[in-house]
């Protein structure tokens, strides 16, 4: 399972590294979007996470804290 | 004769021309917050209903940091599952509190349906902008429930590269909780005493830190698509343990009542358990519309590897208008200290639990998000979206009678959203 994971995450950074491109600073007005932002709903995803923390044994990934609940 | 000229810096002369020529002046300078309002009421059937309110103000400041403030509020309130296993004939457990007791039909996935609980959290980031190349941020949080609080910390750096094309970044943080449940905290594999009767108590309330560190990177792709991927470390230690939970002890020695319930004892988990997870997220406009994919790998010290994949795509319906779909797909496996019961015949093990948190188990989601752009950068969305989680409700271990019962009741809700954000 382990292997796996590593495996699609590598498969995948490769695949888009190899694909880069130059960006000027003037071709950026599309990835400027607030909808091209990581994290964008941020709200939506905050609450989100409180969700998933509370019904499921992992969690993490987007944030840089914990849960922050006792979740019972 | 001398005439009063009002007095204008070359920098403020500029800059002012500069914004009423964007035609953001106005808009700039009397509303610098902006709101974000979020509320979510999910519906578990036959479980839990829970609310959340949130509200989120961020206002960038003049040299170019800014800094967000959030406050958020969560209210729970149903049945929530004890851990103990459902069985052929009712039964009755003692409140948290030691004082009262409820009961549970037969056949019923034994839950306390007095649970109720609420938390308010608050918390802080600023980001500091040190270059047009370097940012540091400060967050920390603060959250209380009338049984736990949580006090955390954390810092972060992010670093342009190349043209502001790939952004390195990195941070830590810290988290210290108090544990401090109805009744004090339960002694581990001790059993459920009858209400009124001192029940078994190692303290009132006990501590538990978490520390953990990332690493990643966010990089461009072409002119329409961006990725991210984060390594995460975190090491929990301390009270692990849920203080509400118990687990059946179930007779595997006398053929007559093979199955049946003996005893209740509280559960034990390890006071250690390290973290790390791996993320990657992807994001690319096809003429408007967005696709949102992230990927997840977790895996821990207690053996609970999961999977996540999560998939938005956001269709412009026109200029204003957007639709949302969601999918997501979980996965995890049983963390090796999960038991949906004990057999009596067998010793007493370091660590068990029968938290189904800490099952193998699938989890889907599928909605939609619909949204509106308004006028000056206000937007309003609805969503609606489905979960649900499924695991093993007929193990190959259970014994005797727990062959007829559900020992992993599919848990299905329905979740709500509602967000609102606008200039302030």
């Amino acid at each position: 399972m382990l292997k796996m994971g590593f495996n699609v995450i590598i498969f995948i950074m490769f695949f888009s590294l190899g694909a880069c491109a130059s960006v000027e600073p003037w071709q950026k007005d599309v990835l400027s979007r607030k909808s091209m932002q990581f994290n964008s709903e941020k709200v939506n995803s905050a609450m989100d996470t409180h969700f998933y923390y509370s019904k499921e044994g992992s969690s993490g990934g987007q944030g840089f804290s914990g849960g922050g609940c006792g979740c019972n | 004769m001398n005439k009063s000229v009002p007095h204008l810096s070359l920098k403020s002369a500029l800059s002012t021309a500069c914004c009423c020529l964007l035609g953001t002046c106005a808009h700039a300078e009397s509303k610098p917050w902006f709101i974000d309002l979020g509320a979510m009421n999910y519906i578990e059937q036959d479980r839990n209903t829970g609310i959340q309110l949130l509200v989120n103000a961020r206002r960038e400041l003049d040299d170019g940091d800014a800094l967000s403030l959030q406050l958020d509020f969560d209210v729970i309130t149903g049945a929530t599952p004890n851990g103990a296993s459902a069985s052929n004939v009712p039964q009755s457990f003692t409140m948290a509190s030691g004082i009262g007791e409820y009961q549970v039909d037969a056949n019923e996935l034994p839950a306390d349906d007095s649970h109720m609980d609420s938390r308010m959290g608050f918390s802080l980031l600023y980001e500091s902008t040190m270059s047009g190349n370097f940012q540091l941020n400060y967050a920390s949080h603060i959250s209380m429930e009338f049984d736990y609080l949580s006090l955390g910390a954390g810092m972060e750096f992010l670093q342009n590269l190349n043209q502001h094309t790939t952004t390195l970044l990195g941070g830590f943080n810290f988290e210290y909780n108090r544990v401090h449940p109805v009744g004090g905290i339960p002694t581990a594999f001790a059993s459920m005493e009858p209400p009124g009767v001192l029940q078994p108590r190692s303290a009132t309330s006990l501590a538990r830190r978490q520390s953990g560190a990332h690493i990643g990177f966010n990089q461009i792709i072409d002119k329409n698509s961006l990725m991210q991927i984060k390594y995460a470390w975190a090491n929990a230690s301390g009270y692990l343990s849920d203080p509400y939970k118990i687990l059946s002890v179930v007779d595997d020695i006398n053929n007559t009542q093979l199955g049946s319930t003996l005893d209740y004892i509280y559960e034990g988990r390890p006071d250690q358990r390290e973290i790390q997870n791996i993320f990657f997220a992807y994001k690319r406009n096809f003429q408007g519309d967005v696709i949102d994919f992230s990927y997840r790998y977790y895996w821990d010290e207690w053996e609970i590897n999961s999977n996540t994949v999560d998939v938005k795509y956001r269709y412009k319906l026109n200029h204003q208008y957007y639709l949302q779909p969601h999918f997501r797909w979980y996965e995890q496996s049983a963390a090796y200290l999960y038991q949906h019961s004990l057999n009596v015949s067998e010793p007493t093990p370091d660590y068990a639990s029968a938290d189904f948190r800490l099952a193998a188990f699938d989890a889907y989601t599928l909605g939609f998000r619909y949204g509106k752009s308004l006028a000056d950068g206000r937007e309003h969305s609805i969503g609606l979206e489905y979960y649900t989680q499924r695991g093993d409700s007929h193990p190959n271990s259970a014994v005797g009678l727990q062959k007829d019962q559900d020992l992993f009741p599919t848990l299905n809700t329905l979740v709500i959203t509602w967000n609102y954000s606008y200039n302030w």
